[in-house]
């Protein structure tokens, strides 16, 4: 799959598979365009969490999202971690394997937190090699997510928007933005959303996420622990008009709700989309 | 001040996040000042300040990140453990354990893998104890992560003749867990997870399996000829010579037997 294909294909709208959720899930089958998979969540693991998987890959389509493949680190790339990724996308034939624009970990040392790059012409370059790497390993494309961040780095040479811009056009990755994400940077680093989202490459752009944040006195914290706000809401109708539309993910990861209002939260997607009949999925999962 | 490199600036900041006080603390250290000088923070040279943030506080999102998500991960794995210390000699507990072994794998499935060690090499209250209780909530971890395993079909031993048994060597599900203990450690975790308030046991030796089972763990207390005969079969030793290791109770090998095959002890070969 290339990522024009991916870019071309909207998988409708998609929450995130949690362990709260598995028994509705597994009763019920419920109507969803598609589900997406924290990947390090069944990697190293053969317990029921890899059955429930498999159930759910067999019904739905599925896309991997990761935390900790530390693309950004100075650090060589994790091979064993790379193997099992591409382990687990040949079993769930996930559509997409995406992770965070970010670093998570040096000297062999695990954050576990998405740490933030300074956007530099030594980071981009950084990024391109190792994307490159990744996509070897894969064989397929590798999207990637613009974090939320909470501290700006003061010899950064070019705005977050010009270094994920350049960042995919020199590595040939795709996009996930993350419109939550935009707006508590936006907000803590006193940034023009909309200047930001004018700067996205939109022919890069494969999926969009939505999410809670909480506000505290000082900063946003990405905390997908809420409903998303209306601000965010508007920043989404936005990007849908630039892009045309793209798949859609409504991630909740603490002081989950029911699956039910889960999927209404993210279903809210499709009145500020214009709830175009899509029809079935397109698009064929990313077997190798 | 020239502009501090990539590695430079991720070693930094990997010292201030982990470090146990804050980072105004971490960028007074030797190891932080090596990577960048503690006035080029001060001034904005690294971290800009907001309105709201000066530098060293905007890092402290970053900071009170880690070590909240790593207990919260721990929490998870030993709820019973933190019940029984206290919040708050969990929490001093927890966080010295985060400290002293940060994590280097980018699961967080197996983090915790340390902390039974941990806790046995700490002074405190009832320390055996705790030691037990999070030994056998590692276990209970352990297998629900273990490898999927196919349970062995007992009628394919149907036609065995005697010395074929004797010589059979069986095959344990990768979930198994066999654990002896001096307290009645299961009975106060089934206690725990029941909603009682459980006090720590005195001494009474148990022996305990644990197994995974259709996706569910199961912690089963065994008669300790039975734990002995399942622990020789789990080492590898063939069927006749495992019964040895059970002493005089050959008459109930039948009946455990056919407890563990029905709970998927044994996987197919």
């Amino acid at each position: 799959m290339t990522l024009e294909r991916l870019v071309q294909t909207d998988l409708g709208i998609g929450i995130g598979l949690r362990t709260s959720h598995y028994p509705h899930i597994l009763e019920h089958w419920p109507e969803l365009d598609w589900f997406e998979i924290l990947s390090e969540n069944f990697m190293c693991t053969g317990g029921r969490p890899m059955s429930v998987l498999d159930q759910v890959a067999e019904r739905y389509p599925v896309v991997m999202h990761g935390v900790s493949l530390n693309i950004g680190s100075v650090d060589p790339l994790d091979r064993d971690y790379l193997v099992q990724l591409r382990a687990l996308r040949e079993r769930c034939g996930a559509r997409i394997v995406s992770d965070h624009v970010c670093w998570t970990g040096v000297d062999g040392t695990n954050l576990h937190d998405l740490m933030p790059l300074p956007y530099t012409q030594e980071a981009l370059a950084l990024l391109a090699a190792r994307i490159g790497q990744v996509q070897d390993t894969l064989e397929a494309p590798l999207v990637l997510e613009n974090p939320s961040t909470y501290v700006e780095f003061t010899h950064s040479a070019m705005t977050e928007w010009e270094f994920l811009a350049a960042m995919t056009r020199e590595s040939g990755c795709g996009l996930l933005l993350d419109i939550n994400n935009v707006f508590v940077s936006c907000t803590n680093h006193g940034w023009d959303p909309h200047a930001y989202l004018a700067g996205i490459p939109w022919d890069r752009v494969v999926y969009f996420h939505l999410a809670g944040h909480t506000r505290f006195e000082t900063h946003l914290l990405d905390t997908h622990s809420a409903p998303v706000c209306d601000e965010v809401w508007e920043l989404y109708a936005e990007a849908h008009q630039r892009s045309g539309g793209r798949s859609t993910l409504l991630e909740w990861d603490a002081d989950i709700p029911s699956f039910a209002e889960v999927r209404a939260e993210a279903w809210k997607a499709k009145a500020w989309r214009g709830d175009r009949d899509r029809g079935q999925p397109q698009g064929e999962p990313l077997r190798a | 001040m020239p502009e501090p490199s990539l590695a430079a600036l991720q070693r930094w900041m990997s010292l201030v996040v982990r470090h146990p006080e804050d980072p105004n603390a971490a960028s007074h250290t030797e190891a932080a000042r090596a990577l960048i000088e503690r006035g080029q923070v001060l001034n904005g040279d690294v971290v800009r300040p907001s309105p709201q943030q000066q530098p060293l506080q905007r890092l402290g999102v970053y900071h009170g990140g880690y070590l909240a998500r790593l207990i919260e991960v721990l929490e998870h794995d030993y709820s019973a453990l933190r019940y029984a210390l206290g919040d708050d000699a969990w929490r001093a507990l927890a966080t010295d354990y985060v400290l002293r072994h940060p994590s280097q794998h980018p699961n967080l499935n197996g983090f915790g893998h340390r902390l039974p060690a941990f806790v046995a090499s700490q002074d405190l209250p009832d320390g055996a104890f705790l030691a037990e209780l999070a030994r056998l909530q590692w276990a209970v971890t352990e297998a629900f992560d273990a490898p999927e395993f196919e349970p062995l079909d007992v009628q394919s031993l149907a036609t065995l003749s005697e010395g074929q048994w004797a010589d059979l060597v069986l095959h344990t599900n990768p979930s198994l867990r066999l654990l002896a203990f001096d307290y009645p450690t299961n009975g106060f975790l089934q206690a725990f997870f029941d909603g009682e308030q459980p006090k720590p046991p005195k001494p009474h030796t148990i022996f305990v399996s644990v197994y995974r089972k259709e996706g569910r763990v199961w912690r089963t207390k065994l008669p300790e000829p039975a734990f002995r005969i399942l622990a020789a079969l789990h080492s590898g030793e063939p069927f006749g010579k495992a019964l040895d290791a059970g002493g005089e109770h050959e008459e109930d090998i039948t009946t455990w037997f056919q407890e563990w095959s029905a709970d998927g002890v044994f996987r197919a070969q």
